[in-house]
């Protein structure tokens, strides 16, 4: 992405948050919401400053340093996905029960050199049972620390 | 009080308080390290145990377990850019460059033996300015207490040099998401969106999880890496690092000790805060400024001597006075409450010998960290040869659990997913994750002082007096400006070269 | 709001039927064919609405500890919900299946002052309760150095110098808050009300000066007593941790304010289970290790039946209700 875009992108989000805060606290009493509104005002000072200074920018090739362009875009979308199922799995399942699964597909999914060979899937089974017991020792036996239960465990 | 210290060494060295306190000492290392455990909830866990022991066994425990989970923290800082507790913070700022550097090893030790540094010298003034310190404790009032909020927030300007308005934003951001929940003047909910679940606020902790944990993974997992940095283990890192420190980070550890040990005995205010001050002014007052933030042990040792200082600063106003400086403080209170022992000036000749035993302990505590530690580094560091295939799931697992166990409530866990998306999408157009929780940690503690002295100033009649003309506030005032124009006169002409270097990193 | 909790009660009502057939253990936590209770015959969760290791949290570990002992057969699993001054927990606890297995502690007036003024999602009416364990009298303090010998002097200065005196409270719609317009309606004082998040900044804020006077609670200002000056006790009686200190009562003033703590399961929980409840609450105490253990901590230990605390709370309510009205703090 070109710095000029970041910009942008950066200004037009920062004017939209505040004027969203904005709008939800004008109902508020002056008192709590004096702080807010000074943020609020910042806010989007520094967004029309962004906006502006990416409409002014001549430079058009500047790229920002950016690590994300790199990125395998299937195994970062698939690995939020899975997070978001897994945990609505412990709501409605268990925590103990979807984190095994969790780990287990989720690891080897994500180790795409070899995915078919045995090793890979035995050594996704061993990693997932392994660390959900160690999770359950430390969390449940140990420190007595409630994780989110539900049906199983 | 010097046979009551002698007895406390005694009391120290007795085999089953020796055995309690590295008990203690790698329990609390390992709830520091895990996202989401904090040192208070470690010592909370423990204090129901310490009521079936003598009440010495069980104090030299929980400052075992205070102390470990401080330092513990700084584990998942460096190893996976996870500060493991609030205060952990800064160390991510210096310790995860050096993981990508293939440097871990170093920055463990460096963290190690800061905090080591950091915990002696807070439990020496706990032992020996007792009295003068919780006088100075009493002198912060809210506007003392909002500028110093707003010198820690002058880091951020000096933190992302390269794009100051960007970092600005970032963490203005963070302190209008903080403002999610009661507001502290009335106590009416604000910004809910019609839904009554955010009344409860924006948690610090899973807020923080997200944006350095879970946007962390996303690269992780979707990098062309199959390991998170290069990492062989090498032997006697421990006595290298220590021959380094010695020689070039004396004045760094003294000056961010003497700042964790004066910001911890103000209650509200805890490593968090005192670790990002401190790693502001190493940058400061270092010569080469630039090489902060590109992974240098400078760093790591600022934040992490400050943090574990802070500890013997927040046990001094709860022992003289009965004013907790922390929350675990405040919970070590509570143990010592449960066993009929009252807090005051009165404790050191009523109770001296269980006084000066907890704090000799602490004493012996932090030197034993070194041991533990550096055995238990040696573990730790191996999750860098992990494939991140495995150790992508393993944080989120985590991080799932740590944001839930803050206040067990998935609303917390849902918050963690959204400020992963948020770290991460945000850091593509240049959102400094680093500022935006400074504002989230910061922005609670800056508008309840600020309403705290608009409303003293109401009753003064005048605003000016109240913020403008208390000694402690000016001196917070001009240092604030310092560290706010300093950067803009040297930065003036410093090579364009280095600034390229450090937008890099 | 109702349909929600209905789906909640439903969701968790196939959740509980499920583990206890998963468990083989096919006996309802209720009662059995020859009417017997049997009860109980898992962990009982214990929801707390402060942090760990706070005082609440504090009194029910050593209430734990005797529950054991005349309740062997099953434990107590901590529960900590917390956030917007213990409403998140409270409204848990009212929002949790009326199986006799999810408790909790309450706090007054907190839990009668959050639904009026601040909208909470719960109401007085959602609970079934059990018994009232701690009542924690307020006080009005001064720092030892100050000018002040009793409260009608603060009282007379604050009068002849409007707003000028501060007083620091611990959070609003909580205890403090409502003794302050207890105060403000009863003398017709007009402080200046500065707000702290919690007792440790507030105490330290007398001391250091910050604030004039402060409203405060016996349990808080004992840890800092030798720097302070208690003015009265806002109780029936005079404290016990505080001997020296007259009543507002005694001195001219019906004022009585305080901190409650008791315990509260779900509305609708099947009353035998409840009656086993509070006949339990009730031996742990009167047990006088219990009682010694709770001086001990400093934690004021006065035992109300489920039925006479439940009173109280509608009590407060009305009391409540009337003067925030007044003061315009109903949120409509």
């Amino acid at each position: 992405m070109t710095r000029r875009k970041a910009d942008l992108i950066a200004g037009i989000v920062c004017v939209l948050i505040a004027s969203i805060f904005w709008i939800q606290g004008s109902k508020l009493e002056p008192d709590s919401n004096l702080f807010p509104k000074v943020l609020e005002i910042c806010m989007i000072v520094g967004g029309f400053a962004c906006i502006g200074k990416s409409l002014l920018s001549k430079n058009k090739q500047d790229d920002l340093p950016d690590e994300a362009e790199k990125l395998d875009w299937i195994k970062a979308i698939a690995i939020i996905v899975a997070s978001i199922i897994y945990i609505f799995g412990m709501v409605y399942v268990g925590f103990y029960v979807t984190t095994l699964v969790y780990l287990t597909l989720g690891s080897w999914y994500l180790n795409d050199e070899d995915r078919s060979s045995l090793k890979a899937i035995v050594g996704s089974l061993v990693f997932g049972l392994g660390v959900t017991v160690v999770l359950y020792l430390t969390f449940n036996v140990f420190l007595q620390v409630p994780t989110p239960n539900s049906l199983l465990l | 009080m010097w046979e009551n210290i002698l007895a406390g060494f005694v009391n120290s060295l007795v085999p089953i308080n020796l055995l309690l306190m590295i008990l203690g000492l790698v329990g609390g290392i390992i709830i520091g390290a895990l996202p989401g455990l904090t040192a208070t909830m470690g010592v909370a866990l423990m204090v129901p145990i310490t009521f079936a022991m003598d009440p010495i066994s069980g104090l030299i425990m929980l400052g075992a377990i205070y102390s470990g989970a401080i330092y513990g923290g700084s584990n998942s800082a460096i190893l996976i850019n996870t500060p493991g507790t609030p205060s952990a913070v800064a160390t991510t700022f210096d310790g995860w460059p050096m993981t990508k550097k293939g440097l871990a090893d170093d920055a463990l030790n460096t963290a190690l033996i800061a905090s080591a540094f950091g915990g002696l010298f807070g439990t020496l003034v706990l032992l020996f300015l007792a009295a003068p310190m919780a006088q100075l404790s009493l002198k912060f009032g809210a506007p003392e207490f909002f500028w110093l909020c707003i010198f820690g927030l002058s880091t951020i300007a000096s933190m992302s040099q390269n794009n100051v308005l960007k970092g600005l934003l970032s963490g203005a951001f963070g302190l209008l998401i903080s403002t999610i929940g009661l507001d502290p003047v009335l106590g009416l909910p604000r910004f809910t969106f019609g839904n009554y679940t955010f009344v409860q606020g924006i948690e610090v902790i899973p807020a923080m999880i997200g944006l350095f944990s879970f946007s962390q993974v996303i690269y992780l997992v979707g990098s062309k890496n199959n390991y998170i940095a290069d990492y062989k283990a090498k032997k006697g890192v421990t006595s290298r690092i220590l021959k380094q420190m010695a020689k070039t980070c004396k004045a760094n550890l003294m000056r961010s000790s003497i700042i964790g040990a004066i910001v911890g005995i103000l209650p509200g205010a805890g490593g968090e805060i005192a670790s990002i001050i401190s790693y502001n002014e190493g940058k400061k007052w270092d010569h080469n400024k630039g090489k902060y933030g590109t992974g240098v042990i400078d760093g790591v040792c600022s934040s992490e001597a400050a943090n574990n200082a802070t500890i013997g600063g927040s046990l001094i106003p709860m022992l003289t006075l009965g004013i907790p400086g922390s929350a675990v403080a405040a919970v070590i209170m509570g143990a010592l409450l449960a066993q009929g022992i009252q807090p005051g000036f009165k404790i050191f000749s009523n109770n001296g010998e269980l006084a000066y035993s907890f704090i000799v302990s602490m004493l012996i505590a932090n030197i034993l960290m070194v041991v533990v530690g550096s055995i238990l580094i040696k573990g730790t560091a191996k999750i860098l040869n992990v494939r991140t295939s495995y150790i992508g799931v393993a944080i989120v697992a985590l991080a799932i659990i740590g944001s839930y166990a803050i206040r067990n409530s998935m609303f917390d866990v849902a918050i963690m997913v959204f400020f992963g998306l948020v770290g991460h999408f945000g850091g593509r157009i240049g959102m400094d994750t680093g500022a935006a929780a400074l504002g989230i940690i910061l922005g609670p503690i800056v508008e309840d002082n600020l309403s705290k002295s608009m409303a003293i100033a109401g009753a003064e009649g005048s605003i000016f007096t109240v913020f403008f003309t208390h000694p402690i506030s000016l001196i917070l005032i001009i240092l604030t400006l310092i560290s706010v124009l300093s950067p803009l006169f040297l930065g003036k002409h410093k090579s364009e070269k280095e600034a390229k270097a450090n937008d890099q990193a | 709001m109702n349909k929600r909790k209905k789906l909640i009660a439903i969701i968790l009502g196939v959740a509980l039927i499920f583990s206890m057939t998963l468990t083989g253990c096919n006996k309802s936590g209720k009662n059995d064919t020859s009417g017997k209770l049997n009860y109980p015959t898992k962990p009982v969760n214990m929801i707390i609405a402060f942090t760990a290791g706070g005082s609440s949290d504090v009194q029910a570990r050593i209430m734990q500890k005797y529950w054991d002992k005349y309740v062997p057969q099953q434990n107590w699993v901590f529960n900590y919900k917390t956030g917007a001054g213990g409403a998140v927990g409270f409204a848990a606890i009212a929002d949790s299946a009326p199986d006799g297995y999810t408790i909790g502690g309450v706090n007054t007036p907190h839990m009668v002052l959050q639904p009026l003024g601040q909208g909470a999602q719960f109401k007085i009416d959602d609970f079934e309760y059990i018994c009232q364990v701690v009542d924690d009298p307020q006080v009005l303090a001064v720092n030892n150095k100050s000018k002040f010998k009793t409260w009608q002097e603060v009282i007379d200065y604050a009068k002849a110098n409007p707003g000028k005196l501060k007083v620091g409270i611990v959070g609003t719609f909580t205890g403090h808050h409502l003794m302050y317009l207890d105060l403000k309606d009863k003398t017709g004082v007009e402080l200046t009300q500065v707000v702290y998040k919690g007792a440790a900044d507030q105490n330290a804020a007398l001391l250091g000066g910050e604030i004039d006077v402060m409203i405060g609670n016996v349990n808080d200002v004992m840890r800092s007593v030798d720097q302070m000056k208690i003015l009265a006790v806002a109780a029936d009686e005079r404290s016990s941790f505080l001997p020296d200190v007259p009543t507002f009562k005694e001195t001219g003033l019906d004022l009585v304010s305080d901190i409650r703590r008791g315990f509260v399961a779900p509305k609708g929980t099947d009353p035998q289970i409840i009656a086993y409840l509070r006949d339990a609450f009730k031996k742990i105490n009167d047990d006088p290790d219990y009682i010694a253990d709770m001086k001990k901590a400093g934690q004021p230990q006065a035992y109300l039946s489920g039925e006479d605390f439940e009173k109280y709370v509608h009590d407060q309510d009305a009391h409540a209700r009337q003067l925030l009205t007044k003061y315009g703090l109903m949120k409509s």
